[in-house]
């Protein structure tokens, strides 16, 4: 301490100075002496080093003391993790004194290699992961037909769509599908189509997948195609159709001669045994209409068959044979 | 036993030495990652790898004259590190913006009467007019007894700036203390 250079200090220099702070801060003895002195012999800083006081002594922290358990805790924790370091170290020194050279040397070298291994690892699994989805749909009143990447083409019916990945199609030929689609399947590794209500598998062949609402229904064109949902499986060859039926099980194959597969392809649609409800639904899909009718004719089972070229003709295909009465007001056509 | 001697100890491998460092410096080192780190388990994790770390690389370590520096350094830059892990788990935002947090008040005997509840908001404003370094520096100048050398090593500052530092964060405590006394003063009038 050279007491010679506070004569010029400022209260704000006071406050900053250790052995100041020592003195009002800790009440530090030595500090003390010496401060008390030095004020003896310069009575003109007086108000300065009263103000350096204050300033020093002005703060206050609230903070909170970690308990006497909480530090003997850690403690112990340091102390068990440094002691099972310790003894490997010890073992091992005079053993490996002469090898730790070549330790040294290879170290470097591992630590790349680990470094490359590490950014293949990382590549790998960005390839694995970052993994596109392509996603077609078809609007309301809208066909499409998709090539898939290996050439396999997949016609989607109105209100539908298909998804897949691109990327990973080489080992897993794979397409989620919500609504109906046809599917024409080159040869190949197992194809599968995956819908919420169930799942069809396939080697190369073409078939018809619906899947909407509760109704899940597939028919084989060629080839060989297994179709399973939670509840069982079928095996469907050609000209056979299998569905779900009110317990959501699949029905046994069956044939039906005078529905085409597929037929929604050239517009053409045919129902047998279906509720009138989902005719009414295809037919909104098919023309973007709106249709209202009572529950009890939307329950009843028909065999019909409707045209996609003129609402009207196929709404009077519908209907006429039933009697049924039809009147449009607007976009909502009202079925009595 | 000096700072020198029982780093030394430390060096030979005295895990007394070790235990020693710890009880002397823990608290503080708590209290001070607390302002970094509201979680009091993660500074406990950050000075358990400290201690750790310490030991394990004992030989290695350079000579100090100052242990609770050297915590104090250590542990910064520990939970820095963490600090932007976590920012940057949470979002990409600017991984240089740290928080010391000290929540700062005004000795009891300078203000005279009793700190009540609109006084103590008052104050809470105009601690607010105190950087974020400048609280740190105030902090270890007042609450962990640093000297300029040492607070620029722990803040990454040089002497200079260190200095600076600390003589803005004072100069802004005096406005503080200003400001209260003309509070006081008015309310002090306006009670005759």
């Amino acid at each position: 301490m050279k007491p010679e250079t506070f004569t010029s200090y400022s209260a704000l220099d006071f406050a900053q100075e250790p052995s100041f702070i020592r003195w009002v801060r800790a009440g530090d003895e030595e500090a003390a002496v010496f401060w008390q002195n030095w004020l003896d012999q310069h009575p003109e800083k007086a108000s300065a080093v009263a103000e350096g006081r204050k300033l020093a002594q002005a703060l206050s922290v609230r903070e909170e003391e970690p308990s006497e358990a909480v530090l003997n805790a850690l403690w112990n924790r340091i102390d068990l993790a440094t002691s099972i370091a310790k003894e490997p170290l010890v073992q091992t020194t005079p053993a490996v004194a002469p090898t730790s050279l070549r330790e040294a040397k290879i170290r470097p070298l591992r630590r790349w290699l680990s470094y490359a291994a590490a950014a293949c690892v990382t590549l790998l699994l960005v390839a694995l992961l970052y993994n596109p989805t392509e996603r077609v749909s078809a609007g309301i009143g809208q066909k499409l037909t998709h090539q898939l990447p290996d050439g396999s083409s997949v016609a989607i019916n109105a209100a539908s769509s298909i998804s897949y990945h691109p990327w990973r199609w080489r080992f897993t030929r794979q397409v989620e599908l919500e609504g109906e689609a046809f599917f024409q399947v080159t040869k190949g590794s197992r194809f599968v189509v995956k819908a919420v209500q169930g799942q069809v598998e396939v080697l190369g062949t073409s078939f018809n997948v619906r899947a909407r609402g509760n109704s899940f229904a597939v028919s084989c064109v060629t080839g060989k195609v297994r179709v399973s949902n939670p509840k069982g499986a079928q095996i469907l060859t050609p000209g056979l159709i299998t569905q779900t039926n009110e317990n959501g099980d699949l029905v046994t194959p069956y044939t039906i001669d005078n529905q085409p597969s597929g037929a929604w392809r050239d517009g053409k649609f045919y129902f047998t045994q279906t509720p009138l409800e989902e005719v009414f639904a295809e037919i909104q899909r098919q023309f973007e209409v709106q249709i209202q009718t009572t529950p009890e004719i939307a329950r009843r089972k028909v065999t019909t068959y409707f045209e996609g070229s003129n609402i009207d003709t196929a709404l009077f295909n519908v209907c006429w044979p039933l009697r049924l009465e039809t009147s449009t007001r607007g976009d909502l056509i009202l079925i009595k | 036993m000096s700072d020198l001697e029982r780093w030394q100890a430390l060096k030979d491998g005295e895990k007394s030495a070790l235990e020693q460092i710890y009880r002397d410096h823990a608290a503080v080192l708590f209290k001070y990652g607390r302002k970094f780190i509201p979680d009091a388990q993660l500074v406990e994790d950050c000075i358990q790898d400290l201690f750790i770390e310490l030991w394990e690389a004992r030989q290695r370590v350079s000579a100090t004259d100052s242990i609770r520096k050297y915590l104090f350094v250590s542990l910064r830059r520990k939970i820095v590190k963490t600090l932007d892990r976590q920012v940057k788990k949470i979002a990409s935002e600017e991984p240089e913006e740290r928080h010391f947090q000290a929540d700062f008040g005004i000795d009891q005997l300078l203000i005279q009467g009793e700190l009540d509840a609109e006084r103590d908001a008052k104050l809470k404003v105009a601690m607010a007019a105190l950087s974020e370094r400048q609280r740190e520096v105030l902090y270890l100048k007042y609450f962990a007894d640093m000297d300029y050398t040492q607070i620029g090593e722990i803040m990454e500052l040089n002497y200079q700036s260190a200095r600076n530092l600390s003589h803005r964060a004072l100069e802004a405590l005096r406005q503080i203390l200003l400001a209260l006394f003309i509070v006081w003063l008015c309310n002090f009038f306006r009670l005759l």
